[in-house]
């Protein structure tokens, strides 16, 4: 079932040419994990090696034995500054799928070391593959965490090279306890390690069993990742601000743009998934982005422009009389849709992996969910600038300032369109 | 502080004596005095301050320590959007001296969360374009990088990343208008071997060697960066069939940066053609053991093809046709270099074809018209190759390889000049292709 995930990271490659290495750290890596513990009285080394796509078919054949050898050969140990040889004692081999229809390698040797008598220092150099690009850590300790989850899950969206760490220096005791050497993984973990570390809200549509309390689970997550994800930055929330504090909104324009931004934000994946799948050879979404992004910052900009124009013209109008025109249905509605048309990635990887899971149906039910939560989230903040206004309004603080709110919101407006416009114009193509 | 007056001395003369770098050739005396053109980066806008602390960062020659540094650093401070933006030219550093494509993702990430941060606005723009010109995307590349000049004129990096988009998009003559005026605003290593690479395409080889040359006298502290000039200088030099001392600048580049891929990859090339093959095969697998990209895979597996050992050959071609596929798996889908490869093999020439016409099309410079030529000959299309191999050589560039492709095209259609073309090619560089110079010599024999 794992495989069903790694299904849906594929395809989040395929909708990302960016991402689109299968393997996280690229095709040309070559990545290394040592991990030295005590078991019992002896001192282990467990070795991963995890090989990307093009290093996999330079390998050609891989012979477990021969490697395991090798590898033993090249990682270097010292007790107490003395050298001692490891002894390969058990390997596992797996060749997990790769993109392009090629296969990558995961080999697991368990070297032996020497029985420890008492504390020693030990000093480790893994001099395995050097020169060759990847990801290489060293950690000492049985329980110690990896930052790579044993090259299980690489972190992707830190800002963070890939760990370059091929020397260690430690202190380790024996153990009390049997002499056992580490376990090998298998299975899944050794055959399908899907190697990104946050696929969050792109994995829950590969659930293997989908019982009612894991559909409900998911959807809750679904919320949950919508929400947190309105939170970073664009989406419209400062425009979505501005404008209800200017327009004098009401609770119910926040819930209702909240609907707005929901609805279109299922569309919107939903027709940016067909394009993606339709026109697969001609369109790669990357260059649809900076389009969308184009004609969500020149809508800003018209409903900037019209709110303006709406507040002068009323201005000359009526001089005297207050007048509280609530915001039309029309002006709302491009508010909203602003908000809600740039698909989020991750909303797009879902739709992509649950049609090829045939799970459409609760592919839909999750992109639902996630809009729910982004336009939740929306709303709440709407809802906050409605009341403060309101609170301001009711402790008498109806000043020239407060009458001023509604050329300076669209002003706002403005400038915020003017700006996403600028941005995105030089990277349509 | 003294350090700092000296370098901007030798910058001024470097910059009297840059002005005419291409000879007038392609542009007029220039109005702008250089030196005031230095004060005013010494004053310091904001990006030439950052610039500064990146190139001081990068002269330690520990490029890995220092964007860890940075790592550690925006870690912390989360919003410090200007050493978001120096990190994202950082990667950009680490991806040039490793080859490993994760740092370009790393520097879109970077640059994107200083852009988000408001970051230095110049200096995004500039590192974004030439990120967009490694992903082969010139047109924005060259959008981006006016959007960078406009922001901050002095910027000599972003005139760098506009000449480079030009370039590629077959405008010669305004990508060296742009290296000239970059050879003025910021006198220095990144500009000079640009101008050794226009002089080098419009067949001033000799000239070219000496811009390289004069890159490698304003003692950059860049220890890549100077690796990198010495091997084009090696290869300005192999081009005209100067072997040996190609393989002076290559042992240069090698002793400047041990390990230095492309050094050694120059070295073994030498061996190849002065017909040590062991020696190149054993320096080639040690070149795609470490950096698995095409133009060294395929020379691996010409040189064992030449040296007859077929299979082995035929195990570095597969392995081509895997990196082919990975590309395009990737979205990469006008890699030029595995269609002129399939083109000299003759496998998939109608797929190869089309390939070279889709590179031509999104990036119309002279490579890729000659790669178009070369597909169009393979096809039996001798008639439309020739005007494309003519145009393909419109700058005078004296590039044995393209002359070569002409020479085949001349003599498939039976034409009289055949013969002195082949003659050319190989009075260039008697050793412009282990696959083809053989051809040639048969030729004219």
């Amino acid at each position: 079932m794992k495989r069903l995930a790694l299904v849906a990271v594929g395809l989040a490659a395929l909708a990302w040419p960016a991402l689109a290495a299968a393997h996280p750290l690229g095709n040309f890596t070559i990545n290394r994990f040592s991990r030295i513990e005590a078991s019992g009285p002896r001192l282990y080394v467990r070795y991963v090696l995890d090989m990307a796509e093009i290093p996999t078919y330079q390998a050609g054949r891989i012979d477990q034995r021969k490697y395991a050898r090798r590898i033993a050969a090249n990682a270097r140990l010292a007790v107490d500054g003395r050298p001692v040889t490891l002894v390969p004692l058990r390997s596992a081999l797996a060749h997990p799928r790769g993109a392009a229809g090629l296969r990558t390698t995961r080999l697991e040797v368990i070297l032996a070391g020497p029985i420890l008598h008492g504390r020693v220092s030990v000093s480790y150099h893994d001099n395995n593959f050097t020169g060759r690009i990847g990801w290489k850590e060293i950690v000492v300790g049985n329980t110690t965490p990896s930052t790579s989850h044993e090259l299980r899950a690489y972190p992707k969206d830190l800002l963070q090279s890939p760990l370059d760490v091929t020397t260690a220096r430690a202190s380790l005791a024996p153990k009390p306890g049997p002499d056992l050497p580490p376990p090998l993984s298998s299975g899944a973990t050794l055959n399908a390690p899907d190697r990104v570390a946050d696929s969050g809200f792109a994995s829950l549509v590969g659930r293997s069993h989908l019982s009612a309390l894991v559909i409900l689970a998911s959807l809750a997550a679904a919320l949950f990742w919508g929400a947190a994800h309105a939170l970073s930055p664009g989406h419209g929330k400062t425009i979505i601000t501005a404008y209800l504090v200017g327009q004098r909104g009401t609770p119910a324009h926040a819930a209702l743009l909240g609907l707005i931004v929901t609805i279109t934000h299922t569309i919107g994946v939903f027709a940016l998934g067909a394009v993606t799948l339709a026109l697969s050879q001609l369109i790669v979404p990357d260059t649809l982005y900076p389009w969308l992004n184009l004609v969500s910052g020149l809508l800003v900009v018209g409903i900037g422009a019209a709110v303006l124009r709406a507040r002068l013209r009323r201005r000359r109008a009526t001089h005297q009389h207050h007048h509280h025109d609530p915001p039309s249905l029309r002006s709302l509605l491009a508010v909203g849709v602003s908000g809600g048309l740039l698909p989020c990635p991750s909303a797009l990887v879902v739709l992509l992996a649950a049609i090829s899971l045939h799970r459409i149906a609760f592919g839909l039910v999750l992109i639902l969910a996630f809009s729910a939560g982004l336009a939740l989230t929306i709303t709440g903040i709407g809802l906050v600038a409605v009341l403060a206004r309101n609170t301001f309004r009711r402790i008498g603080f109806d000043g020239p300032l407060v009458r001023l709110l509604p050329a300076a919101s669209a002003l706002v407006i403005l400038a915020a369109g003017l700006a996403m416009t600028v941005r995105a114009f030089p990277k349509v193509s | 502080m003294r350090r700092r007056k000296v370098l901007i001395a030798s910058a001024a003369a470097a910059a009297a004596a840059t002005v005419s770098l291409l000879g007038g050739a392609f542009s007029g005396p220039s109005r702008v005095n250089p030196l005031e053109i230095l004060a005013a980066n010494a004053a310091g806008s904001p990006e030439q301050q950052a610039l500064g602390r990146l190139l001081s960062g990068l002269s330690t020659g520990d490029t890995a320590g220092y964007v860890r540094k940075l790592e550690r650093h925006v870690a912390r401070r989360r919003s410090d959007a200007g050493s978001l933006a120096v990190l994202g030219l950082a990667y950009q550093q680490r991806a040039r001296e490793t080859g490993d494509p994760t740092f370009y993702r790393l520097s879109g990430s970077a640059l994107r969360r200083a852009e988000l941060a408001h970051g230095p606005a110049a200096l995004i723009a500039q590192g974004e374009a030439s990120l967009a010109n490694t992903r082969h995307q010139f047109r924005m590349g060259l959008r981006l990088a006016r959007q960078a000049i406009g922001l901050a004129p002095e910027n000599g990096a972003a005139y760098g990343a506009l000449g480079d988009a030009l370039l590629n998009l077959g405008r010669y003559r305004q990508a060296f208008k742009v290296y000239d005026r970059m050879a003025l605003v910021s006198p220095g290593i990144a500009s000079f071997t640009r101008v050794a690479n226009a002089r080098e395409l419009i067949g001033h080889r000799n000239a070219a060697a000496e811009a390289d040359e004069l890159a490698l006298e304003t003692g950059s502290t860049v220890p890549e960066n100077v690796a990198w000039t010495m091997v084009q200088l090696g290869n300005v030099r192999f081009n005209t069939g100067r072997l040996s001392e190609a393989a002076k600048d290559y042992r240069r580049a090698l002793r400047r940066l041990p390990g230095y891929v492309h050094a050694e990859a120059g070295l073994a090339r030498v061996d190849a053609f002065e017909g040590r093959y062991a020696s190149a095969i054993a320096r080639l697998r040690r070149v795609v053991g470490v950096l698995p990209i095409p133009a060294y895979v395929i020379l691996l597996g010409d040189t064992l093809h030449a040296s007859g050992h077929e299979r082995a050959a035929r195990r570095e071609y597969a392995l081509v046709g895997a990196i082919e596929r990975l590309f395009a798996a990737n979205g990469v889908r006008t890699e030029l270099q595995t269609a002129v490869f399939d083109l000299d093999h003759d496998r998939n020439v109608p797929d190869a074809l089309r390939r070279a016409r889709l590179a031509f099309t999104s990036a119309p410079g002279i490579y890729s018209e000659d790669a178009l030529a070369w597909g169009l000959f393979r096809a039996g299309r001798c008639e439309q190759a020739k005007a494309h191999s003519i145009h393909a050589l419109r700058l005078g560039t004296r590039d044995a390889l393209l002359i070569f492709h002409r020479a085949m095209i001349e003599r498939c259609l039976g034409s009289a000049d055949a013969r002195s073309w082949f003659e050319r090619a190989l009075a260039i560089n008697p050793n412009f292709s282990i696959l083809w110079a053989p051809v040639a010599r048969r030729a004219i024999q």
